[in-house]
């Protein structure tokens, strides 16, 4: 097993898939399809900010994939 | 009941439990995940949060997540993937979908047959017994399970495999961790909690070097029994062929 965090948004506990640089990829502990990716500021992890465009949203898929294939 | 026989059986045998969507493409439903996952993530408002704390999550439940993501970065194509080695990536889902099936299979045999329902009875009836995480509680046969892991290892699969295979697949709550050091003492292997770990040069069972390693076996043993099938294949077509050619050769002489 490994140590993972969750978080409560919006009433929802969502495991904390991976962070990576300012992003969090986050799971639905309930639902594996629900998923999101989110992003913080000044590593404020109490606020968790939508991804400014489409760009940025490839980007941070794209960092994710990165890492996983290494 | 099946015998698990490595041999007949071990990776063989597979029940697939990875997202459809990953390991059989549906288009429709990777654009769904992946408009859900767009949505969720751009069009949004931001929203606080708070840290629940810490859970514990299987190396299996661990898989799931990583293919379920990289399935839905994978599936936007050129963009995101730009950059990446597709090679790699096509590698990664490779042994990552092995990795799957062998642990799923891993179950099958040894976990699932030797699992059971904890139960408690209320005015006559029974129901499962549940954690506080809401869970349903099992206990395990260890002794059961430890003899499938003493067979596999004599059978020349690798320790890190067999021990992996379990870990994974055995524990889903923290109560479960006794039973594993149960079946692992009933494999004849170190019973003390981390002991077999630290012996082979790992901080503890659930550093990611063992995690890795276990990995890399299961893949490695997967692609060679793979190549000797295949040989084997090579060598009976080619004994059919050569038969049947000298049978050609006998007729035309004729």
């Amino acid at each position: 097993m490994i140590n993972t965090t969750v978080y409560q948004i919006e009433n929802k506990d969502y495991l904390l898939v991976d962070k990576i640089q300012d992003y969090f990829y986050f799971s639905n502990t309930e639902d594996d399809t629900d998923m999101m990716i989110r992003k913080i500021k000044n590593e404020d992890d109490s606020l968790f900010l939508p991804l400014d465009d489409e760009s940025e949203y490839q980007k941070a898929l794209s960092l994710f994939i990165s890492k996983k294939i290494q | 009941m099946k015998e698990y026989s490595y041999d007949e059986n071990y990776g063989k045998n597979f029940q697939i439990q990875v997202p459809d969507f990953v390991l059989n493409p549906d288009p429709d439903r990777r654009r769904e995940l992946s408009e859900n996952l767009r949505n969720n993530s751009i069009s949004v408002k931001p929203v606080s949060s708070n840290k629940k704390g810490n859970r514990s999550v299987s190396f299996k439940n661990k898989l799931k997540h990583d293919l379920l993501w990289m399935g839905v970065g994978a599936s936007l194509g050129s963009v995101v993937l730009a950059g990446v080695n597709y090679d790699n990536l096509k590698t990664y889902f490779e042994e990552q979908k092995i990795t799957h099936e062998v642990l799923n299979e891993f179950f099958a045999h040894a976990i699932a047959p030797n699992r059971h329902t904890n139960i408690r009875y209320i005015n006559g009836y029974s129901a499962p017994v549940t954690g506080d995480d809401g869970n349903v509680t099992y206990y395990y046969d260890s002794s059961a399970i430890g003899k499938k892991m003493s067979n596999l290892i004599a059978n020349g699969v690798s320790e890190e495999e067999v021990i992996y295979s379990a870990y994974a697949t055995m524990i889903n709550t923290d109560s479960d961790v006794d039973d594993f050091y149960a079946a692992m003492n009933s494999a004849g292997l170190s019973s003390e909690k981390n002991a077999w770990a630290l012996d082979h040069g790992y901080t503890d069972m659930n550093d990611p070097r063992f995690e890795k390693d276990a990995e890399r076996k299961i893949v490695q043993r997967y692609y060679e029994k793979a190549y000797h099938k295949s040989q084997e294949m090579d060598e009976m077509l080619k004994v059919e062929y050569t038969d049947s050619f000298s049978e050609q050769q006998s007729i035309g002489g004729k």
